[in-house]
């Protein structure tokens, strides 16, 4: 047991800061009104999460699956489908529906990812039932007329196109495809030119017969909603869908044995540098540790790479959430041998030294004040619910957050960076000629 | 002295309870510090965190041609050495051991500083506002690095086709003044920065009286008013900086001009701009372009005809709110084969928009309800609505602007938005930029 005069100044912060990260998660559970809970409705299952401190109520529908439901040629059917549907249902058909949208400043959206598909509704309290019937409605009754199939193809291949445009999007496309390689998640949520060229409406209808089910659906729903109205709300429409059997099935684990490095010629002012790696994903419990090992990443090379060597204005590290998940680095530079050379040393200095206590604790907190940032919204709160449901892991995990980020010792930190820091692949995009061959080494 | 503000509306739609802004804004209260500094918080506990910004009423529009690109330079020099921080790194640990993340913004009217903390941090957090932006040093060394890396961003944006369009309009809608607008700036410019000119930035717009701090979070007004006064106070104010230098207006746009800009994409993308009105001068016709804004970004004829009709696979009309002209912007994309008609009929669009029947009344009042719906949303994430806040305070000289928001936006008429488009956009001159890679400009025998 430690006495008063034993206890330095650092370790005086850290348990203050424990003290405070206590009580910041205990008053945000009171500011954060009602509590979150889950139910199943006719066999779909809903999470809730009430929140009476704004107006606004999320309500999103993930369709599970993602890029596994996809074959090399129906890529990018899922975000075609709500991209060029509109309703069958004539009290909502085409004009009427965007009218009801605008009316109410409410918003309808969908997205396609590697993980899921997710249809979205944003609106305000006094606007939900209404806006409810349009949402169920979007996604149950969608119809495909030609004219508005054709605009939603050109639409989608000009975006597929324009991916090469701008740097950022192409170097994640080219590094993403380098890493999926040979993987399930190598099929494009977006689409391809191929299968988009060719998906027609009866491909589109019978996808939606055939995959739409409630075993494949989770509801969530976040804001100031009553439970019993909403309960009376699904049964009458998303409760209809057939059941189906499905079981969730999530991708393999992505296992590269060895780094590569491609260089993707193009004229830049600068160049474009992306390595990406095997890593955690939230399901696994190493997934806390790396969450804060990217974290010492990213700072360590944004001192080594912006502030010390004025190498490049973007120097980054993060972490994807996909089932089959990601790790990376990142910069922008006109030397990118020289920068590839730090963001390797870092990486390493990761593996082999242990990270010192007190910043390990300013890492946990700084990864706190982030979490609350990115859960400031409900549609937000909704994601973060979902991604931890949809793992497989329950929501409940989500919830757990901040007790699991505090949990992460330094002995973690080096055991996840030694085990997931390595087996790079590395994308460049811009000037072969200011690469070393002999970079692939030192990989 | 503690001023409240509510804003009450009358309901104009559906008779239902129309959503107002009034609960946010009964939620933001300010005050004005003797030396100048006005201060507004924001009360939304809906996270336990605190964002603390402060906005400076600087960035381009400050600029003649010495100083292009200076105002972002020096914002990048703020998270450097002070009289409390003796270098970038140390100033990195102090963000570490606040928990503390950060971010910052130049625009055409504006710098603004912001950091976010968990509630528990807020005087640490302020303490470190306070000498940051009050005591930078400069420091010679650090400026020699920072210069390279505010290339790097400029190579970045230089290395996007949709940067280079953009210059070549604006290069040529703001003929007399463009480093007025150009945020960016320019790169022998950026080469050549020194201490001195950091200090003169300094020292004519970085004072109280030209600045204001704003909270957003789980906080309470009256503790923020006192600490307000703890902290920045003792921050000496110094003579109105557009006394002494007058920002100049930009002349009238004379004549149309169609430019070229090539590029290596996979579309061509078309841009039109026109110089629109200025907050301080034509207050009212701001209003109206966000309305008319609105209408035209959804479903009226506008996208119907060119989106629906295939010939552009996306429109945007926008208009950014300024007090030195604010630009009005047209943003579409096609492709090769569609582009002549695509061209054509976007011109006649324009050219119908004074009819009667190009938009209904209807159309109208959902446009409003969407502007109001917006800033509900907003409202769910204080850290970025403070941003809002601090731009309409930063382009408008105060909250007013941005208080009396959704009451102005209620008072559009049609021929509020009738007489907008005649003035600024069918009589006044515009800007077309076509960004095409040079294979379809040979194509299509573009000059």
């Amino acid at each position: 047991m430690l006495t008063t005069r034993e206890i330095s100044k650092s370790n005086l912060i850290i348990i203050f800061q424990l003290i405070l990260l206590i009580l910041t998660s205990i008053l945000w559970a009171v500011n954060g009104s009602g509590t979150t809970e889950e139910f199943f409705i006719k066999d779909l299952k809903v999470i809730l999460k009430p929140n009476t401190s704004n107006e606004i109520i999320s309500a999103q529908l993930y369709w599970r699956g993602g890029a596994l439901n996809l074959t090399k040629t129906n890529q990018g059917i899922e975000q075609f489908i709500f991209s060029s549907a509109t309703l069958k249902n004539r009290k909502y058909a085409d004009k009427s529906w965007d009218k009801i949208l605008q009316g109410t400043g409410s918003r309808l959206g969908s997205a396609a990812e590697k993980n899921f598909t997710v249809i979205s509704l944003q609106c305000t309290r006094q606007y939900f039932d209404q806006m409810w019937e349009v949402f169920s409605d979007y996604v149950m009754n969608s119809g495909f007329y030609d004219e508005r199939t054709e605009i939603a193809r050109e639409r989608t291949l000009t975006r597929i196109r324009r991916q090469k445009d701008t740097p950022d999007v192409y170097v994640r496309k080219l590094a993403e495809e380098q890493f999926y390689r040979d993987h399930p998640y190598e099929l494009e949520p977006l689409g391809v030119q191929e299968s988009i060229s060719k998906i027609n409406m009866k491909q589109m209808e019978s996808y939606l017969k055939k995959n739409l089910k409630k075993s494949k659906l989770l509801l969530v729903v976040v804001g100031n909603v009553d439970k019993e109205k909403l309960k009376k709300k699904v049964a009458k429409t998303f409760g209809k869908i057939s059941k189906g059997k499905y079981k969730p099935v999530f991708p393999a684990v992505v296992v590269h044995k060895s780094p590569s490095l491609k260089i993707v010629e193009r004229d830049l002012p600068t160049n474009y540098i992306l390595g990406l790696f095997s890593a955690p994903s939230p399901e696994n419990p190493d997934y806390y540790p790396m969450t804060i090992a990217i974290d010492f990443l990213k700072w360590r090379l944004f001192e080594e790479i912006r502030t010390k060597r004025s190498l490049s204005y973007a120097p980054d590290a993060f972490l994807a959430t996909n089932f089959a998940n990601y790790g990376g680095v990142y910069a922008t530079s006109v030397e990118p041998d020289t920068t590839i050379k730090i963001m390797l040393e870092e990486l390493k200095k990761l593996r082999r030294e242990p990270v010192i206590e007190k910043d390990l604790r300013d890492r946990i907190s700084m990864n706190l004040t982030r979490y609350y940032l990115s859960n400031e919204s409900n549609s937000a709160q909704g994601q973060f619910l979902a991604r931890f449901e949809l793992s497989g892991l329950g929501w409940q995990q989500g919830e757990k957050m901040v007790e699991n980020l505090r949990s992460v010792t330094a002995a973690d930190v080096q055991r996840v960076a030694n085990q997931y820091f390595k087996n790079i692949q590395f994308i460049i995009l811009g000037n072969p000629k200011l690469i070393d061959e002999n970079l692939i080494t030192l990989l | 002295m503690l001023k409240k503000f509510l804003i009450t509306f009358s309901a104009v739609l559906f008779c239902s309870r129309l959503i107002s802004a009034s609960d946010q804004t009964e939620k933001i209260h300010q005050t004005t510090l003797k030396n100048g500094l006005n201060v507004i918080v924001i009360e939304n506990a809906t996270v336990p965190l605190v964002t603390i910004e402060i906005d400076v009423r600087s960035g381009a529009f400050t600029e003649p041609p010495e100083y292009d690109g200076l105002s972002h330079f020096f914002e990048h020099m703020f998270f450097k050495a002070n009289a409390s921080i003796p270098n970038q790194e140390r100033f990195l640990e102090r963000t570490r051991e606040l928990g503390l993340t950060f971010t910052a913004t130049t625009s055409e009217e504006r710098v603004n500083y912001s950091f976010t903390v968990l509630k528990d941090s807020l005087k640490p957090g302020l303490e470190f506002m306070k000498a940051a932006i009050t005591t930078p040093l400069f420091l010679q060394e650090e400026l020699e690095r920072e210069r390279l890396v505010v290339i790097d961003e400029y190579d970045r944006n230089e290395s996007n086709p949709l940067f280079h369009l953009n210059r070549e309009v604006n290069k040529r809608l703001w003929y007399k003044y463009y480093s007025r607008k150009n945020t960016i700036g320019n790169r022998e410019i950026i080469l050549t920065v020194d201490q001195d000119k950091m200090r003169t930035i300094q020292q004519k717009y970085y004072i109280p009286n030209n600045s204001v701090l704003l909270v957003a979070g789980d906080v309470k007004s009256e503790d923020i008013f006192e600490l307000a006064k703890e902290y920045f106070e003792n921050w000496e104010e110094g003579p109105d900086p557009f006394e002494d230098d007058p920002i100049p207006f930009h002349p009238q746009l004379e004549k149309n001009e169609t430019i070229i800009v090539e590029q290596d994409v996979n579309a061509v993308t078309v841009m039109l701009r026109w110089q629109g009105p200025s907050v301080s001068i034509n207050t009212k016709s701001t209003y109206v372009a966000d309305v008319l804004t609105v209408i035209l970004n959804q479903n009226s004829k506008f996208p119907r005809i060119l989106v629906g009709s295939g010939l552009f696979t996306s429109v945007r009309f926008s208009y950014q709110t300024l007090d030195q002209k604010g630009p009005i912007t047209i943003v579409a994309t096609t492709n090769i084969k569609k582009f002549r008609q695509a061209r054509k009929a976007l011109f006649e669009e324009i050219k119908y928009l004074l009819d009667r029947d190009y938009f209904t009344d209807e159309q109208i009042e959902y446009a409003k309800t969407n502007l109001e719906v917006r800033e509900k949303y907003s409202w769910e994430r204080p850290s970025s609505y403070i941003q809002s806040v601090g731009y309409w305070w930063s382009i408008s000289g105060d909250l007013d602007y941005y208080l009396n928001y959704t009451d102005n936006i209620r008072k559009v008429t049609r021929d509020d938005i009738s007489e907008f488009v005649k003035k600024y956009i069918q009589n006044g001159s515009y800007i077309m930029g076509i960004l095409v890679s040079p294979e379809d400009r040979e194509h299509l025998q573009l000059n």
